[in-house]
Formats: structure tokens, sequence, C-alpha cells
């Protein structure tokens, strides 16, 4: 599908100011759990991303939560954006965030920025994830991660 | 019953010999649909705010090795923002005194040549036997959006397992020469968190990446079969700096393509002048898939060049060099936060920019009228921030 994007300029201004503040741009990365090379979806929500500003780290498919932790203290990532094919979000979700827990780094951001279906998006929310991709509204999903990032780090 | 109604376009006057009646839609509450009556507004994510971390805690914990200390440490280096700068000075001078023990290597080469596949091999071989490994990779950011996609760490899958190895991406943001403003002092972090092998792999772009060179001991340069004759060779530019050529993906059907581009690259070579004393570059071959080849250049050429410069102080002579050359691009980097950061720079500007951009002011006289200004600037704090060294 391709992506909704209408007021590109504008979300491009508030990373700007961001990064102004900030000293580098909103840092995200995309975290592949699900078992392609090559996941269509990651190839966009990386490319409109790095479009509207952001730095975005891109990680080898397959990989477990352990893994992506690791990956996402290693890169110093504002945010993880989780990503699986199936739409099975909520195991994942509930381990990395204890993995980030045992590190004392709950300050990185979780979001689901793959399929998901309506229905569970409340959980998620419940669970702790922060923002959530819905419909391909790119402009909401990066203004709701620069709000967030705004209360976690100013 | 389910709820019908009759189409608006039957016509009224022949209402009742229509039977055709249509269901109603699904109203929201459907998967995927727009309008649909989830609640999607934010619940309980707790916010948790990020710690913050004095001079003192990145000093130890680097010290210690600690990852996520240097990780941070890293990106506070890399900052932009003028509050970062005086305590990332601070952090750098207190950890000089432990870095300089590492083993520097740069790798460069045109896009996908290989370059992280290279990394992924090697690292992993050097983890084995025992090294800690520091990979620093740079990816391009856009000149347009100011983005970027940093995608090398999907090249080095089994590596960045290795407990032993740290890699860490970082965008280009907009330097060039294919490297991060910061790169010398984020490879500096990491010798000092005891890291003894550094791997900088550039941009891959190809004809300047020469930053690289001012701040390795050895750089590699990796190509490919079939990317140019003898003239893209010839050309002053990356060559002429790399002590050793490397030929990658000889493996399979390439195999023999790969033996005839390292005869053709080893004639240029005989034509060049070497890019380290006493030491001959020439062209190798290896293939990052099946490793073959790769043992054999870090042991026999690598090893060699590094135990040769240490002997014949050629090393040590080239560490002087660069430590020179990280001066005067300090002081330039310093020289350019004082003019745009300057107050009085600062309460002009927009006026000056809107005169030349109106025609009414020359470029030349903008300068001079700049300049002019900068050099009213009054010492104040704002220096103690931009450049803690200028301190009168």
């Amino acid at each position: 599908m391709k992506a909704k994007i209408m007021f590109l300029q504008e979300v491009r201004n508030s990373v700007d100011d961001f990064a102004e503040r900030e000293g580098r741009r909103p840092r995200i990365m995309l975290a592949n759990f699900g078992f392609a090379e090559n996941n269509h979806d990651i190839t966009e929500t990386a490319t409109v991303l790095a479009d509207m500003g952001f730095d975005v780290d891109m990680e080898p498919w397959g990989r477990t939560y352990i893994d992506v932790a690791q990956d996402a203290l290693d890169n110093d990532v504002h945010v993880i954006g989780i990503n699986s094919i199936k739409g099975e979000y909520k195991s994942l979700v509930v381990k990395l965030l204890e993995e980030l827990a045992s590190y004392d780094r709950e300050d990185i951001m979780l979001v689901i920025s793959g399929h998901i279906e309506a229905h569970n998006i409340k959980e998620m929310y419940e669970l702790g994830v922060s923002v959530v991709l819905v419909d391909n509204c790119y402009e909401k999903f990066a203004k709701g991660i620069l709000s967030g990032l705004e209360t976690i780090l100013f | 019953m389910t709820e019908t109604y009759k189409p608006e376009w039957v016509p009224e006057k022949d209402d009742d010999k229509f039977a055709c009646r249509v269901m109603y839609g699904v109203k929201g509450g459907h998967e995927g649909m727009p309008g649909s009556n989830v609640d999607l507004s934010r619940k309980s994510a707790p916010v948790i705010k990020r710690s913050k971390m004095t001079v003192d805690d990145y000093v130890e914990g680097i010290i210690k090795g600690d990852r996520m200390t240097l990780s941070r440490a890293i990106t506070l280096i890399e900052s932009n923002a003028a509050a970062h700068f005086y305590i990332a000075q601070q952090v750098i001078q207190r950890l000089l005194p432990y870095t300089g023990k590492s083993t520097r290597v740069g790798i460069t080469g045109v896009p996908g040549a290989g370059k992280s596949t290279f990394i992924e091999a090697l690292g992993n071989q050097l983890c084995v036997e025992g090294h800690r490994v520091a990979v620093l990779a740079v990816d391009p950011s856009s000149t347009v959006t100011k983005g970027s996609i940093l995608g090398d760490k999907t090249r080095m899958e089994t590596l960045s397992r290795q407990k032993n190895a740290f890699i860490r991406p970082s965008p280009s943001g907009g330097t060039l020469g294919g490297l991060t403003r910061k790169s010398r002092e984020t490879l500096l972090l990491c010798e000092a968190a005891g890291y003894d092998t550094i791997l900088v792999e550039t941009v891959g772009v190809g004809q300047s990446e020469t930053t690289v060179r001012s701040m390795v001991d050895f750089f590699l340069y990796v190509v490919i079969t079939g990317a140019g004759d003898e003239l893209q060779g010839m050309k002053k530019g990356v060559m002429e700096l790399a002590d050793a050529v490397l030929i990658n993906k000889a493996d399979g059907d390439n195999k023999r393509r790969a033996m005839v581009t390292r005869a053709e690259y080893a004639r240029i070579l005989q034509f060049l002048r070497s890019a380290t004393e006493k030491w001959e570059t020439r062209a190798y071959t290896c293939s990052s898939v099946t490793g073959a080849g790769i043992p054999e250049l870090w042991n026999e050429v690598i090893m060699k060049f590094f135990s040769q410069g240490k002997e014949n102080g050629v090393l040590s002579e080239r560490r002087k060099h660069q430590t020179l050359s990280w001066v005067y691009s300090m002081v330039e980097e310093h020289l350019h936060n004082l003019f745009y950061r300057s107050p009085s720079v600062l309460a002009c500007k927009d006026k000056i920019e809107t005169d030349v951009v109106e025609g009414k002011l020359p470029p030349t006289i903008a300068v001079q009228k700049l300049i002019a200004e900068y050099a009213k600037t009054e010492i104040g704090d704002y220096i103690k921030e931009t450049s803690p060294f200028a301190i009168k």
C-alpha cells in the first residue's frame, strides 16, 4: 500500500526542531522479528521515516528479543519499532520490555511499526507500547513518537 | 432479520414494483476500517525519564569497559548540541591516557563491494582468537531530508551477537570524506573501553573517502571485479593511500575473474608510490562468504605490517602526524562554532541575509560585515559552552 503522507514538511520541521535541542536526529531501530529477509513493510517504514528526517537502524531478520535489546543499547537508539509479519506482538512486547528493564533502560520507547489487527491495539497500549502505526498513517506515527520523546528526554 | 433499505436509484413512481433491497454496510469496529470504534488513545505506557550522566559516570564506566556507557558516550560525542560539547570535551580529555593501544584498521570501497560482509567474516575470526573488536560503521545521511538508513548491522548478523564485539553504526551527518564529524573521538572512546582492534568502515562511495586515512594505521581498499579499467586505479584518490587492495567475492564462478582483476591491480600498483614508507602495497583476493583468504590477509599481511611498522618506527611517526592533523581539524571546528554561535553575529545575521537575497548587499560586502560583527563579539558564556579552550 502506498504510504499516506500529507503533512511531510510539517513533520520534518518538528523533527528538525527536536534534532536542534537533542543534538542528534530521533533514532529508531526497526526490529525484524519476521522470517523473511526482504520484508516489504520494513522497507517502506524505513524509507518513509528517513524521509521525515529520522535516523533509521535496520536489523538483520529473525532476531530474538535478547539480540534486539542488546543492539538497541549498542546503537543507543531512542525508539525500537517492532515488526512481526504474523502480527503476534504480545509476547515480544512483554519480553522486550523486561529485557530493557533489566538493563535499567526503560527510557527506550517501544512502538509497533508493522501490521497489527485493530482489536489488538488497545492491549498493546496497556502492555506498555507507546505508539502504534494505525492505517499506515505515518504523520500521526511520527508525531506520536516525537511527543513521547519530548516527555522522556526534556 | 437484517435491516435492509431500498436503493436510492429506484424511480419514485414505480416504488412498489421493485423488489430490489440492499443491506446496510458494516458500521465500524471492523478491523482495518477507518472510523473503527477501537479506542486508540494512549493509555498506560509509563513515562520513564532518561537518566542523566556526569563526566565521572562516563569516564568510570568506559574504563570499566561497560558497553552501555560506551554507547551513550559515543552519542554524547556525536551530539551537535552546545550543551553537550563542553562535557564531551572533558570526557575525551580524561580518557586520552587510556588510548592509543589498539590496532586501527580503516576499510573503504565502492557501495556493494562487500565491506560489511568482509568485516563480519574478519571480526568473527578475531573474536574467536580472543580479540576484542569494535566496529565503527558509517552510512550516509540524506542531503535533502537529513535522515539516514543505517544498514551495516544487517550484514553483521553473527558478529553483532559476539560478546567481544561492539558494533556502532553512525550517520555521516552531511560530513564529506566518508566518516562522521566525530569518528576519531569515537575511535578513542572504544580504545579506552578496552577494545584492542578497531575496524572503521566508511560510507561506500568511492574515490574520495580519504579522511579515514588520517586516523587509522592500516588502510584497506576493498574492490570487486568488473569495476572499470586501469585508468580508474591510476587516478589520484583512494588507491594511492591504500596499504592493501583486496578483491572481494573471489568465490564460485567469480574466482577466475577475481584473479584476473588482481593481476590488473598488481600491475597498476607497481607504478604508484606506496602509502606507507618501507611497505609495498599489493593486491589480494578473498571471499567473505567462504572465508577463504581472510586469515592469510590478517596474519600474513596486516600483522606483518604492524610488526614491521613498530620495528622501524613508521607507525609511531604516523600517529604523531595524525595527532597534529587532529589538532588542526579541531581548531577549524572551534572556529566554525565560535563564529556561528556568536551572539553579535546571530543578532545581525537575519538582516544581512535578507539584504543579500533582495540584492541590496553584494555577497562580498556581506562577508566583510559579518566578520566585522564577529570581531566585536565579547568573550562571554557562549565561549565557555562552545569552545572551552578559548577562554582567555
